[in-house]
């Protein structure tokens, strides 16, 4: 179901994405889905929470969940309390309960072909060392890679980055 | 067939609220054994209203229903029937499956009415002119096409049949569109019998909608409009229309803070925008906040129907008297509480109330009497469920609960009877001696403590054999904002819900590292008599995995030799001359029968928070109940007292045992144990008041207090709060009035006041034996021997009332 929608956005003819870097790494998620980019440290952590949940911040009275990817693709650690120093890219209601990730940088927007983006299941032979390591980490979040002038963008899927996390919970029940 | 699902929705909505007025007159008929004459108008004209956009809409069944109910309620309002039980029984099962089918109204015409129409025919055919009978309906049950009633001839008969008074010229009159679709020969043989009454052969109720406008819009002139006179103020609003308000009532709450927090106090204009941002955000939010709050009448209303079924199908007598109908709850808890309050009711005619023989026989009225009463107490809502029937056999459920291995003879032995009775609330528990379709599984007491427990209110039962038992609700009076403890550990604040905290414990110097005390692998404290096992916050929140023993024990010895070198370093000091000082908090923290002390680094104060639910991705953490934002803006956590404690594999370490069997011994002279603060003004009398009445006691200096005309007020967090004292309302020694006091802050004022006393004697649970006769007095419950001395119960909300009427604002 969700693969069918995967593939659909991606035959769309082109798209804008928001871009950002993490672990110098060059990462982007649809910009349809982001609904604001917020400076706000003051994380709150959640006790138990999987490694991967930076804690809770404020945004106007709103409570949000703050997801720290570099430790769910597994990137180098920093100290926990430097990744939080980063900003973060909150994502519309409509993706999901309120919830955002931290980036350490924020970076351009991008405009890409749709057909430019590789979709990682299908030729994974050609795709590169970058992506194998993601592939390994989750699956589902990387919707692919696109080539742009210098380097590669990650494309994300905002949608799948808690739905993954949330099986935990489901598989407890 | 499709129907616009609007125009539905709306229809069904407003049926409804038609239903509901039609519920309520028959709720007073019954309970006055009177019609008035306008009630049986205004059920017809609701009937009348269902019906004719049920036509329209192409709702067979409902107009089938309807149109039977109209007639019978015509010849009622004609006078050619009265009223007897047997009609208002069979229009209120009419009642009843027009309710079923607005449950679901896209499958009502496959439910079948036939039988109760022709019930509702029959009762009307011995109306005393039987060329009136309606031929039964179901002979052309042809659904009506809905949306082109223009070839269905029958619409003006069918007014006709509805009011009968009015010629059918009249109906014509006022309905010119009907005039179009009825053909001259139809209108003649109208005409030429226009007193007939009776309804057009098929009910074809989509006939009257011909002029959709027409049946709820225009009520035949002919009826009193009393109904439509009185227009009450009402809009339909939705819900999440409403959350979305009052979380940005939140956001302007937390706008308002950051405001108060920068302003420049130098600057008087800037200053005085911001004091009128300040209260009309606060007003705007209590406002918003009140528009969740319903009235717990809308619950209460339909156990009397319930009740009256009850008894029928157990032949009993059952009376059902409610009060504090008009006892305001919070939405999501008014829905939260209608299935708990059913099962007690149920219980209570099912189990509590007996027959009319053996009422009889015992010497009490046939009538059994099941009492509902909801009321404000120390800033909760109380809700009473008190029957007068056989109460509750404490041998039976002893029995029961040893048959059922749910205690053993041991544990037993050592609980009160009142322990013994709320035992019955353990899963598993039934002492019906057989399972009836309407209780008796054993599933109910559990069910009602769970549901009433999962929203913070908590049950207790009691029950004197022979005379009932009752069975109290308490509840908090909203979900989304409560009061709570803010304290912490490490970095991070946590809020502690009220609700869960018995008192807080401060151990300065020495005591910090001595009165803490290891049994086995636990830390445990010795608080009046009763072992408190430790939970260390801190711990608590390293630890992601559930503790066991070994955990535990690696926990207490770490911190049992911190504790020595603590010791160590306080005697080092001492000799050298220089002090050092320690302190140690916790709070006492309760859930549901455990008692546990949770060390924490610092406590803050308290706040009404504003509880959010936990995000889905950490929502299994047991630790926490939800989170919140404080008042700078920060998010903290909720702690879940209960899974605190599973977390820690907090265990009852047996003090609790001691208590029971204290209570036990003295439950049966009269006394009960309460939590109580014990007080001295100044003078040698001894005074308390209960615990549960105090919200926190401040250390004041008297110097800070002002006074303005013969009032006296001091400054508490930045409200002027005005100072009560003990000698103003009651004749009791004053005050000496040295340099250091305490202030009783109450629990539910809704206007600052608190009470001055000059020294704290202790605090804690004590036997009381109230004796109303020694010392009589407005604003005392009476007095008691409490530490071998005679204390005076002071009662706070009295003693404001007395010193003050205008001031005190609690209830009412």
């Amino acid at each position: 179901m969700s693969n069918v929608e995967d593939t659909e956005a991606l035959q769309n003819s082109t798209m804008q994405m928001c871009t950002f870097r993490m672990a110098n790494r060059l990462f982007g998620v649809n910009i349809l889905d982001v609904k604001e980019v917020n400076e706000n440290t003051n994380v709150t952590p959640i006790y138990h929470a999987p490694a991967d949940i930076c804690g809770y911040i404020n945004i106007r009275g709103q409570i949000h969940l703050v997801v720290n990817l570099r430790e769910t693709f597994g990137f180098d650690q920093r100290h926990k309390t430097e990744a939080v120093s980063g900003k973060v890219v909150v994502f519309k209601p409509s993706v999901d309960e309120p919830f955002g990730i931290m980036v350490d940088e924020v970076c351009d927007v991008v405009s890409v072909e749709q057909s430019r983006i590789v979709d990682r299941r299908a030729g994974e032979s050609n795709t590169s060392d970058a992506a194998k390591e993601l592939r390994r980490a989750k699956d589902g979040i990387v919707m692919g890679v696109c080539p742009l002038d210098k380097e590669l963008l990650l494309v994300l899927n905002a949608r799948h980055i808690l739905g993954k996390q949330s099986v935990k919970s489901s598989e407890s029940k | 067939m499709e129907t616009d699902n609007d125009i539905l929705a709306e229809y069904v909505e407003e049926s409804r609220e038609h239903l509901t007025h039609v519920e309520q007159i028959f709720e007073s008929i019954q309970k006055t054994g009177e019609v008035e004459p306008g009630s049986i108008n205004d059920l017809f004209r609701a009937i009348h209203t269902i019906k004719g956009s049920a036509g329209f809409l192409g709702m067979t069944s409902i107009g089938m229903l309807t149109h039977a109910m109209e007639s019978l309620l015509d010849s009622l309002r004609e006078g050619r029937l009265s009223m007897t039980p047997a009609i208002s029984d069979i229009l209120m099962e009419g009642t009843d499956m027009l309710g079923d089918m607005f449950d679901d109204v896209n499958k009502s015409n496959s439910m079948d009415v036939s039988g109760l129409v022709a019930t509702l025919k029959e009762l009307n055919s011995t109306v005393d002119a039987p060329a009136q009978v309606a031929p039964a309906p179901q002979a052309t049950p042809e659904p009506a096409p809905q949306a082109a009633p223009a070839p269905q001839v029958a619409p003006a008969p069918q007014v006709a049949a509805a009011e009968p008074e009015r010629s059918v010229a009249d109906v014509l009159n006022q309905f010119p569109e009907l005039a179009q679709f009825a053909s001259p020969e139809q209108i003649a043989q109208v005409k030429a019998k226009p007193q007939a009454p009776a309804p057009a052969p098929a009910p074809k109720p989509a006939a009257v909608a011909a002029s959709p406008k027409a049946p709820s819009k225009a009520p035949s002139p002919e009826l009193p409009t009393s109904s439509q006179d009185k227009h009450e103020e009402f809009l339909r609003i939705k819900v999440d229309l409403l959350d979305r308000l009052m979380m940005l009532a939140g956001e302007l709450v937390l706008v308002r803070n950051q405001q108060l927090m920068h302003v420049d106090q130098a600057d008087s204009t800037f200053r005085s925008i911001t004091q009128s941002l300040d209260s009309v955000t606060t007003e705007l939010q209590e406002t918003i906040m009140r528009t969740r709050m319903q009235p717990i009448g809308t619950v209460f209303s339909r156990f009397s129907r319930m009740v009256r079924d009850l008894s029928r199908k157990l032949s009993k007598k059952i009376e059902l008297v409610t009060e504090g109908d008009e006892v305001e709850l919070d939405k999501n808890i008014l829905e939260a509480i209608g299935d708990p309050l059913t099962h007690l009711i149920r219980n209570a005619c099912d189990h509590g109330i007996e027959t009319p023989e053996e009422r009889l026989a015992a010497g009490k009225s046939d009538t059994g009497k099941v009492v509902l009463s909801a009321y404000h107490e120390s800033g909760q809502i109380h809700v009473d469920i008190k029957d007068d029937g056989k109460g509750m056999n404490r041998d039976v459920i002893h029995r029961k609960i040893l048959e059922k291995k749910l205690k053993t003879e041991d544990e037993l032995s050592r609980m009160s009877d009142q322990d013994i009775i709320n035992l019955v609330c353990l899963p598993g528990f039934s002492t019906a001696e057989k399972v009836t379709d309407v209780s008796g599984r054993g599933v109910g007491m559990d069910v009602v403590k769970t549901g009433v427990e999962k929203f913070g209110g908590s049950v207790s039962l009691s029950s004197i054999e022979g005379e009932g038992s009752t069975i109290k609700l308490r509840l908090p009076l909203t979900l989304a904002i409560i009061p709570s403890l803010i304290v912490q550990s490490g970095e991070e604040r946590f809020a502690i819900p009220q609700v869960n905290l018995e008192e807080l414990v401060c151990l300065y110097d020495k005591d910090a590292f001595t009165r803490v005390e290891c049994a086995g692998a636990r830390e445990v404290f010795r608080l009046r008599d009763t072992l408190l096992p430790m939970v260390r916050l801190r711990e608590a929140l390293a630890r992601e995995r559930m503790f066991d023993e070994e955990a535990l024990s690696e926990v207490t010895d770490q911190n049992s030799e911190a504790r020595k070198e603590m010791g160590e370093k306080y005697k080092e000091a001492e000799e050298s001359g220089h002090s050092i000082h320690y302190s140690l908090n916790f709070a006492v923290l309760r859930s549901g029968n455990l008692r546990f002390g949770l060390i924490i680094d610092r406590i803050h104060g308290s706040e009404e928070i504003v509880v959010k639910p936990m995000h889905r991705a950490v929502k299994g953490i047991p630790l926490y109940s939800g989170a919140t934002v404080l008042g700078d803006g920060k998010v903290a956590m909720i702690l879940d007292a209960t899974g605190l404690a599973r977390h820690y594999n907090v265990r009852d370490v047996g003090g609790g045992s001691k208590d029971s069997k204290k209570q036990k011994a003295t439950a049966e002279d009269g006394t009960e144990l309460r939590s109580l603060l014990l007080f001295s003004n100044g003078g040698s009398e001894q005074f308390g008041v209960s615990m549960q009445d105090v919200k926190r006691v401040e250390a004041i200096e008297t110097s800070a207090i002002e006074r303005v005309g013969s009032q006296e007020y001091i400054t508490l967090d930045g409200v002027s709060t005005r100072v009560v004292r003990l000698e103003d309302g009651l004749r009791v020694q004053s005050s000496s009035q040295p340099e250091n006091m305490f202030f009783l802050i109450p629990q539910n004022a809704r206007k600052p006041y608190g009470l001055l006393v000059e020294k704290l004697i202790d605090s804690g649970h004590y036997e009381v034996k109230l004796n109303k006769e020694s010392y009589q007095a407005e604003g005392v419950e009476g007095t008691a021997l409490i530490k071998k001395r005679m204390t005076v119960l002071v009662n706070l909300e009295q003693l404001m009332h007395l010193v003050d009427g205008m001031w005190y604002g609690g209830n009412t």
